[in-house]
């Protein structure tokens, strides 16, 4: 993608406790819901993001910013000398960094990727849930999550008789 | 300034939050589907919303393969069995007495002629749901008198969704098709039929003349369909039968001039052949065009060398009735929609995923010429399980929806012994 040295267009993303950020508007396109509305022509300078806190937005544009394919775009990793491999190995460790965060930011996050439709950051926000699903039992699971069981003990019963393979 | 349109009302953020995750739960591990829809009556509410099924087949978009069918014989009787490759399993996995003779979207066929009410049943491991066919009489006699007189009348059956432009990811529950096939060496004859579920009757029977002396078909082959063309195989390598369940028309193919192995299936609308040479897969795509068949792009070889051990790779001979037999590595199934062929090797059953080479071995070695491999996704489980749990309560938006699919589930079922 060609970088655009001069004259970057910029973006004002705004959350609802009354933040501003101002991004690269190659940034904020990582989320197609912008996208959409950039190439709809339905942005002019300002857009707010509802439901997201500038905590959350903020952490939405650094992912944002790292991984937005431009080289050069934020001087941080990306340079022409440094080979696509180690530029993908570089962009697993930052993100393995990134989602150390704990449960409730974790959600936060998945929710704010799932409403602006940034799919790299909801692959890795869900892959820890997926995980914890795949590897527990279910009361494990329960407990990790923090979610209530609601079914009655026969409802359960009756589940776990039917699907024994999926218990086991 | 602008914002972007509002929320779905029906959500909270949470549940936008719960349903991504869940749609990213990989399709070949439907334990933690199940699991997952355990855990609260949210989530389970999630899961066995139709939309979600629909999202989660478009997000995933190949069907995994959750086991194959082979059969086994007995001293006194055969048995089909379902093998699992990952996590499900099927209420029942052997049947005894039938005969597994195909799968395709998400449905297998079995030749079951020691059913009172079905000479062919359709099953749907998932589900459990079974569909016996009879034959006409005329289909009757054919198969009474191959199974006589063996070398006489070969014959190969396909099953296949019957809608038009479906795209099979969750077609489990509309009308299917049966495509029949079968050559008469003495009379020198090929001929078709096919039954349709719908119209719960068999076509008129078609014929050509065959076209060669020999032209018995490949009963332990694979079939092929594309579109409303079902190809069946006949014994020699190359020579192929068209059934055109549209139109109505039987046509010989004879591909021995373009040498491409055995006929496994279909994929994008292309046959598919493989065949094993040393320590390679061979995967060919041929099209049936307005030119006849002819390759599309190039053959497919995926290096066997560094992903099998050695023993899967030697070839041994040993005698059968005063002929040799090959025990190396051969091709058995494919899974059509998945990309994945079976080997059965000297050292066990490999899955070889074409497009990556990569490979797994799901059985100790097998005496078996061929397996049908089952693809589908799982996720229609729950609304038969756990939906009746679901409607008691009263909750969600969809238990009424979803009480007609239970309650089609009940209805149909075939009274089988």
């Amino acid at each position: 993608m060609a970088t655009r040295e001069a004259g970057k267009k910029m973006i004002m993303l705004k959350s609802p406790d009354g933040m501003e950020f101002e991004v690269e508007e190659a940034v904020a396109m990582e989320s197609q819901t912008i996208r959409k509305m950039i190439e709809d022509d339905c942005a002019d300078t300002a857009i707010l993001i509802p439901n997201i806190n500038s905590k959350i937005l903020s952490r939405v544009i650094e992912y944002c910013n790292k991984h937005v394919p431009t080289t050069g775009a934020t001087g941080a990793a990306a340079s022409d000398t440094v080979a696509p491999a180690a530029l993908a190995e570089d962009l697993k460790i930052w993100d393995a960094e990134f989602i150390k965060v704990n449960r409730a930011t974790r959600f936060n996050l998945i929710q704010a990727a799932s409403y602006l439709n940034i799919k790299g950051l909801l692959d890795l926000t869900s892959q820890t849930t997926i995980d914890t699903i795949s590897d527990n039992s279910l009361e494990e699971i329960r407990s990790f999550l923090s979610t209530k069981n609601d079914y009655l003990p026969e409802e359960e019963q009756t589940i776990r008789r039917e699907n024994q393979w999926a218990f086991q | 300034m602008n914002s972007p349109p509002p929320q779905r009302s029906r959500h909270t953020l949470v549940d936008d939050a719960i349903r991504e995750i869940l749609l990213r739960i990989p399709p070949d591990d439907p334990a933690s589907l199940v699991r997952a829809s355990a855990v609260c009556t949210t989530w389970l509410e999630t899961i066995s919303d139709p939309a979600f099924f629909r999202d989660y087949r478009a997000f995933h978009g190949a069907s995994p393969v959750l086991g194959y069918l082979h059969n086994k014989s007995y001293e006194s009787h055969g048995v089909a069995r379902f093998d699992p490759t990952g996590a499900f399993c099927p209420p029942v996995r052997d049947r005894r007495n039938w005969h597994a003779a195909d799968s395709r979207h998400g449905r297998v066929l079995f030749y079951t002629p020691r059913e009172k009410h079905a000479d062919f049943t359709v099953w749907d491991p998932i589900t459990d749901r079974r569909w016996g066919l009879l034959t006409d009489p005329k289909l009757s006699e054919i198969i009474e008198t191959a199974e006589d007189q063996q070398e006489e009348i070969t014959w190969m059956a396909a099953v296949l969704c019957a809608q038009d432009g479906c795209d099979h990811l969750g077609c489990y529950d509309g009308p299917f098709l049966v495509a029949f096939a079968g050559s008469n060496e003495l009379e020198r004859t090929t001929f078709a039929s096919f039954y349709s579920s719908e119209a719960a009757e068999w076509s008129k029977m078609i014929s050509i003349e065959n076209p060669n002396a020999t032209s018995a078909m490949e009963e332990t082959g694979h079939t092929a369909v594309v579109g409303n063309k079902v190809y069946f195989p006949r014994k020699w390598s190359g020579r192929i039968v068209m059934y055109d369940v549209g139109e109505q028309e039987l046509s010989a193919i004879n591909l021995q001039d373009q040498p491409c192995g055995k006929l496994m299936g279909e994929e994008d609308g292309a046959l598919v052949f493989a065949s094993m040479g040393g320590s390679k897969l061979y995967v060919r795509l041929m099209e049936d065009g307005p030119n006849g068949v002819v390759a599309r792009g190039q053959r497919r070889v995926v290096e066997l060398q560094t992903s099998l051990p050695p023993s899967a790779l030697s070839s041994t001979y040993w005698m059968v009735r005063k002929t040799f037999v090959s025990g190396g590595p051969s091709v058995v199934g494919f899974a059509s929609g998945a990309g994945v062929i079976f080997l059965n090797t000297e050292a066990g059953l490999f899955t070889v995923e074409v497009s990556s080479g990569q490979t797994k071995k799901v059985h100790r070695k097998m005496f078996v010429q061929t397996v049908i491999p089952y693809v589908s996704f799982y996720s229609r489980e729950h609304v038969r399980i756990l939906m009746p749990l679901q409607s008691k309560r009263g909750r969600g938006d969809h238990s009424h929806e979803l009480d007609t699919v239970l309650h089609d589930h009940a209805g149909d079922r075939m009274p089988l012994p």
